[in-house]
């Protein structure tokens, strides 16, 4: 939901600003600035409903010629490398926080601190760390890793038709999950 | 090359491998380097990955995202497939045509592929199935013209490679026109050929318009294909930038969707931005770590040393480009598009200016490449999307889209060795 409003408004302030220029010839000074900063922060905290759809892209070529016990094992090696990636990007985001840098620097237009515009990244970060450690549970529990995806490549063989097609009720059910969890 | 730059190239091909997502293989290796052969403090990492995000031309992804996303729930790629019926459905094989000419358009106003696949494919894969054209060659055929999208401006890949190698946006979409309008007339034809043969789409179950229907369906597809000389000539006519025209572009949409066709509501906006939030948060963060990627091969001073090592083949034009095509092409099997532009295109920009190769012509060859590696597997975005359609494996998909995809590889030699074809509509 906090993604897709920070995507919304960072059009929003878009459009505005260019009907500003072509039709009132004023500049918003302040509106580049705060597109670029809504955008990063939809793109952090965007990816952690990406990742609970399980739509990262990824190359699933090994665990095609594996049974099931390899798949697994596969998935539960992509998960384990995912949650490292996350732990340490993640935890050196929180650090680069408290630089002083962060404080001291303000930004060019808004004259934010750039520890409030950076906060986006650690914060993604963490929430992706947590979803990773949930699909690892539910891997090492035997469970379906994501059961919020609209069902992996290869299984929609199975049930066909339909997948990448309506996700209208599919985000129905996300808008309140996410409204839960962030 | 270095013990660090082996083992960067090492790394990376084992995470890639190894089922975790791109981005994360990308970054994690990005972050071993740092870890192991630098002294750099450590929260580089972080903060290159966000000012990776922080330039204002990258906003223009999420806005056609956006754009692309509101045309197609908008009833807009129904529109357009009435158009190319009424150009060429009561031609034999017409409704094949008619997929690749919808293709065409949609390509013209979504910058990305798995997009067009999903927009044409969801409407016309069933009906060609049913007007007797076989599974297997309508669904090879909608993925490879799928992969029209991003050649045809807007396309996201080229906005990438803009950055990349500071090559003006503008000039690359105007640049992409020809070569996309020239792949999709080959797909045509083949086409053409293929039914004759097989005797596809053979009298009843062809779509018959009259003339009257066949001027609304022109009319009502207008609006939409008014779209790209919006985007095109705001940004060649130096009336917006390309963010501002992606901007544009979601305007315009919102429009013609909600007023004019009125197939959605101001209801339906809320699951559209989620959708667009998810897959431009998936793009973006692909771009981000592939830029913290890049950053680290520069810092290795890798392109220079890639570049000079295949300056010293004293390669001519013409075996320098079948080089590249060869190694994109396998790249483009493995890696993601935005992601593979991220880490080529500064090590193939010096050479080709060496050359005497033009930047937006490299871009359009490099396009074109990683084009054909969204049908071949193991990854293929379009491949999937497809087969999420059609319930075939994507592997089947893959085989049949390779008379298709071979077209496509004709295009591209054409479009390699003929620059005109790039730069006509450039000064």
């Amino acid at each position: 939901m906090l993604a897709a409003g920070a995507l919304a408004a960072a059009a929003s302030i878009s459009i505005l600003a260019v009907i500003m220029r072509y039709v009132f010839g004023t500049i918003l000074f302040w509106s580049e600035e705060t597109i670029i900063y809504l955008v990063i922060f939809s793109t952090f905290v965007g990816a952690v409903i990406t990742l609970r759809h399980d739509e990262h892209v990824r190359v699933d070529l090994i665990p095609l010629f594996l049974r099931e016990r390899g798949q697994r094992a596969f998935a539960l090696l992509g998960a384990l490398l995912m949650a490292v990636y996350l732990a340490a990007i993640g935890g050196f985001g929180w650090l680069l926080l408290f630089q002083p840098a962060a404080s001291n620097i303000v930004t060019p237009a808004l004259k934010l601190p750039l520890w409030f515009v950076e906060l986006a990244l650690p914060i993604g970060f963490t929430l992706m760390f947590l979803r990773v450690l949930e699909v690892l549970y539910r891997l090492l529990r035997g469970q379906e890793p994501y059961p919020q995806a609209r069902q992996s490549v290869l299984d929609a063989e199975a049930s066909g038709l339909g997948m990448h097609i309506d996700s209208d009720d599919d985000d129905g059910r996300d808008e309140h999950g996410d409204e839960k969890r962030q | 090359m270095t013990g660090a730059t082996i083992a960067l190239v090492v790394l990376l091909f084992a995470l890639l491998l190894s089922s975790t997502p791109i981005a994360v293989a990308l970054g994690l290796t990005a972050f071993g380097y740092f870890y192991y052969f630098t002294t750099t403090p450590l929260t580089q990492a972080p903060e290159t990955l966000f000012n990776a995000l922080n330039n204002f031309p990258l906003m223009a992804i999420p806005f056609f995202v956006l754009a692309a996303n509101i045309m197609s729930r908008g009833g807009i790629s129904k529109r357009l497939i009435g158009a190319g019926n009424a150009l060429v459905g009561g031609l034999r094989g017409g409704m094949g045509m008619t997929a690749v000419l919808s293709c065409v358009f949609f390509a013209a106003i979504s910058g990305s592929s798995p997009a067009t696949v999903v927009a044409v494919g969801t409407l016309l894969i069933p009906a060609m199935i049913r007007g007797g054209y076989g599974k297997e060659f309508s669904t090879g055929l909608i993925a490879t013209s799928g992969s029209l999208g991003i050649l045809l401006p807007p396309s996201i890949p080229l906005i990438v490679f803009g950055i990349a190698t500071e090559t003006s946006i503008g000039d690359l979409f105007l640049a992409g026109i020809l070569p996309g309008l020239f792949a999709g007339l080959l797909l045509l034809i083949m086409v053409v050929i293929v039914s004759r043969r097989r005797g596809y789409g053979t009298g009843e179950h062809a779509i018959v318009m009259t003339r009257s229907e066949k001027l609304k369906a022109g009319r009502d597809a207008l609006l939409s294909l008014a779209l790209p000389g919006l985007v095109i000539g705001g940004i060649y006519g130096g009336v917006f930038t390309p963010t501002e025209a992606a901007a544009m572009a979601v305007a315009y949409a919102l429009l013609i969707s909600l007023l004019v066709y009125r197939e959605i509501t101001v209801k339906d906006l809320g699951s559209i931005l989620l959708g667009s939030a998810r897959t431009s948060a998936m793009i973006m963060f692909i771009i981000a770590n592939g830029i913290l990627f890049s950053f680290v091969l520069t810092s290795e001073r890798i392109p220079g040393q890639v570049a000079d090592a295949l300056l010293a083949l004293n390669l001519n034009k013409f075996t320098f480009l079948l080089i590249i095509n060869l190694m994109l092409l396998v790249v483009g099997a493995f890696m993601e598009t935005s992601s593979a532009i991220l880490i080529l295109a500064p090590i193939f920009l010096p050479i080709a200016i060496q050359l005497g190769v033009n930047p937006v012509h490299l871009g359009i060859i490099i396009v074109m490449n990683l084009e054909i590696g969204m049908i071949t597997p193991p990854l293929g975005l379009n491949l999937f999307v497809a087969s999420g359609l059609t319930k075939m494996s994507v592997l089947k998909v893959a085989r049949a889209a390779v008379p298709s995809a071979l077209v496509l590889l004709v295009a591209l030699f054409v479009v390699t060795y003929v620059p005109t074809l790039s730069l006509a509509f450039l000064g």
